[in-house]
């Protein structure tokens, strides 16, 4: 009975995206207005399938360019972490550059990572080294799925298949909001098995940007899970790009 | 351990005054070793910095290592730097630091200005072992590129391990002069040591940049070769004399790093001028020469490759090439020394454990060494390692065959705060 309700509460849902093309969709999305530039106080607490968990406390600048963007990730908490960071360089149609530095290691420089390591876990978490890039459409082949309503709002469900087979994810499927243009939920796939889920469960709309401000991760392979809290989120201070640099990755103070 | 007292008793009362920012760690190990004997090593090493007016900044640095077989307690201090902003892009800087150069993983031609603590060589990272050393000097950041240039006002050498140590091979025991007066007071000499006042006024300097996908760097300095030398300054019938010394010379080089798709490329190149050399660290045919030593330019190269497979698999190999130029005598020494690296490492996250494997081959020297180790972060602050140190190689392959007896496991935690 439930599931024919189900189904006929899905018949009546409108087709959010019957008029548009998956791919349409998905380049807005990824090119959506997030501010010509922000800087966000990020807590991340990851618990592990046994129940302990750690805390992170990071600091993320973000600057959109005309084909591209760049982030600086700084973490803040814990003390002995306080000055590791990650500086990536994203451009349409480039490899993603992307760089480490580890305030206690003996080499005070910015470590090149290899593009092999995107799909490495960051500092231990839930959340990969490709999770902080961002995305180009043309990179991918994306499939309208169905309509389906998630926590209340009607959402398009996408699947997006890379062009690239050394890209993490085999797949990946997102519920999105065509309203927002957000990805409410999103499933990622590895060798033909779902590896984690991110799920957006707080969304708020700040200085005219609509920003997810609370989201988990749960980790189906491993039993894990990891919670991204924006504590505090500011748009358009003015950054320039020349801030997202070897020098503000490596400085000791930020 | 006078310096690091130093840095205690600077720090006390700035302690009270300033708001510190304390990072640390505590490292205990217990080595079971195949000759039979086991030993404690423990490390204690605490930095903190604070700003100590607007644009001002103290760090220090203090490190305490005990060692329960030969070199027993010491404490050392590792960094005193005051570090003053003048310009958002300027900063002068002076006091006791330490730095680890190149691009590479553990084997870095370019590391050629701060010495190194040999006592523990295969126990630690080589980014643990660095010695400080006073200096003053600026550092300039624009964008992707750093500039830095040092002024030393004294020498450095390598901290050597003890005679009795079970990490003093040949070629330590050689550098000893208290080890040569013994061999040749064994052949019947009569024999003078003295030390020659170590030289002064050094410099470095160090640069990176990046041009699109291409990081690269250079680095000169002019100064010490950090191995002292023990030269035989007088022979006559049955009477020598031995003087330690140091010499300067000039060392440069350049590295770059670049990605190839999913690899990581490093490289780096270094040119060593006058570089003194043992003709042979055996006393009959050390004695063959006028003073024992002789001169010669190096270069050393390393391609460093890196790359991380499917399944969290990451993988490294290096390899290094070292060319030794026409010496002023005849050398019985190789021309050309081959190194080659290889790490494999898997990570395990439930609960999260990596198993890392590591081996060193010397090809010139057949010789080798390989460590397998197990780490287990049980939280963010507590380490538990386990693993094997294995060498191997002719008794005569210094560094490696020599230390067959210190074949070990292990056992390891650590503790960060």
């Amino acid at each position: 009975m439930k599931s024919v309700l189900s189904v006929l509460l899905m018949l009546a849902l409108p087709a959010v995206v019957s008029a548009q093309d998956a791919q349409a969709l998905m380049d807005k999305v990824n090119n959506r207005y997030v501010g010509d530039d922000a800087l966000s106080e990020v807590t991340l607490e990851y618990t592990s399938k046994s129940g302990s968990s750690k805390q992170y406390q990071l600091r993320i600048w973000n600057i959109e360019e005309n084909a591209g963007n760049k982030t600086l990730l700084k973490y803040t908490a814990p003390n002995f972490m306080r000055g590791s960071g990650v500086l990536v360089h994203s451009q349409d149609k480039q490899e993603t550059l992307q760089w480490l530095y580890l305030s206690q290691a003996a080499k005070k420089e910015a470590r090149k990572i290899a593009g092999s390591e995107r799909g490495r876990p960051l500092f231990g978490t839930d959340i990969f080294y490709v999770d902080i890039e961002s995305k180009a459409t043309e990179d991918f082949a994306y499939q309208h799925l169905r309509d389906e309503e998630f926590d209340g709002t009607a959402a398009a469900v996408i699947q997006a298949i890379p062009h690239k087979p050394d890209y993490p994810y085999a797949r990946t499927i997102s519920w999105v909001d065509p309203e927002r243009l957000l990805e409410l939920k999103v499933e990622y796939y590895q060798d033909g098995k779902l590896l984690k889920t991110l799920i957006a469960e707080q969304i708020e709309q700040i200085e005219g940007v609509w920003t997810v401000t609370r989201s988990t991760v749960v980790n189906a392979k491993q039993g894990s899970s990891t919670l991204m809290k924006v504590d505090k989120i500011n748009y358009n201070l003015g950054l320039q790009v020349e801030q997202f640099s070897f020098k503000a990755l490596t400085a000791k103070e930020f | 351990m006078r310096k690091g007292l130093l840095a205690l008793l600077l720090s006390t009362p700035l302690l009270a005054n300033a708001g510190w920012n304390h990072t640390g760690t505590v490292n205990l190990r217990m080595d079971a070793r195949k000759a039979g004997e086991s030993a404690l090593l423990s490390r204690v090493a605490v930095e903190t910095s604070s700003e100590l007016a607007e644009r001002l900044t103290l760090q220090v640095e203090v490190e305490g290592n005990g060692e329960t077989s030969v070199e027993g307690a010491s404490a050392e201090l590792r960094t005193l730097l005051l570090d003053w902003q003048v310009h958002d892009a300027v900063h002068l800087f002076a006091g006791w630091q330490q730095q680890v150069w190149g691009r590479a993983d553990e084997v870095n031609p370019l590391d050629f200005a701060f010495a190194e603590d040999t006592r523990w060589y295969y126990l630690e990272p080589r980014a643990q072992r660095k010695l400080s050393r006073l200096s003053a000097g600026t550092r300039i950041e624009w964008g992707d590129s750093s500039l830095a240039l040092f002024y030393f006002p004294e020498s450095s050498r390598n901290r050597l391990a003890d005679d009795d140590s079970i990490w003093c091979e040949r070629a330590c025991e050689f550098a000893d002069p208290d080890f040569q007066r013994d061999q040749f007071a064994a052949l019947g000499f009569v024999v003078h040591t003295s030390k020659a006042s170590a030289p002064r006024h050094e410099w470095a300097g160090r640069f990176t940049s990046r041009v699109g996908g291409l990081d690269f760097g250079a680095a000169a300095y002019y100064g010490t070769d950090h191995r002292q030398r023990v030269e035989r300054t007088f022979v006559t019938s049955g009477v020598v004399a031995l003087e330690t010394k140091e010499y300067q010379s000039l060392s440069y080089g350049l590295d770059a790093a670049y990605a190839l798709g999913d690899v990581v490329a490093r490289a780096e190149l270094a040119r060593y001028q006058d570089v003194k050399l043992y003709i042979d660290p055996e006393l009959p045919r050390y004695l063959a020469d006028d003073d024992g030593l002789t001169e010669t330019d190096a270069t050393a190269a390393i391609l460093s490759l890196d790359y991380t497979a499917p399944g969290d698999i990451y993988l490294n190999v290096q390899y290094q090439d070292v060319w030794l130029g026409e010496p002023e005598n005849e050398v019985i020494l190789p021309r050309e020394l081959n190194l080659a690296t290889f790490q494999i490492a898997k990570t395990f996250y439930e609960p999260e454990v990596k198993i890392e494997w590591t081996t060193l081959y010397d090809i010139g020297k057949e010789g080798g060494f390989s460590k397998l180790e197990a780490r287990w972060q049980m939280d963010m602050q507590w380490l538990l390692s386990v693993g094997c140190l294995a060498f191997d190689g002719e008794d005569s392959a210094e560094d490696y065959g020599a230390f067959r007896k210190n074949n070990s496991v292990y056992l390891a935690t650590q503790y960060q705060f």
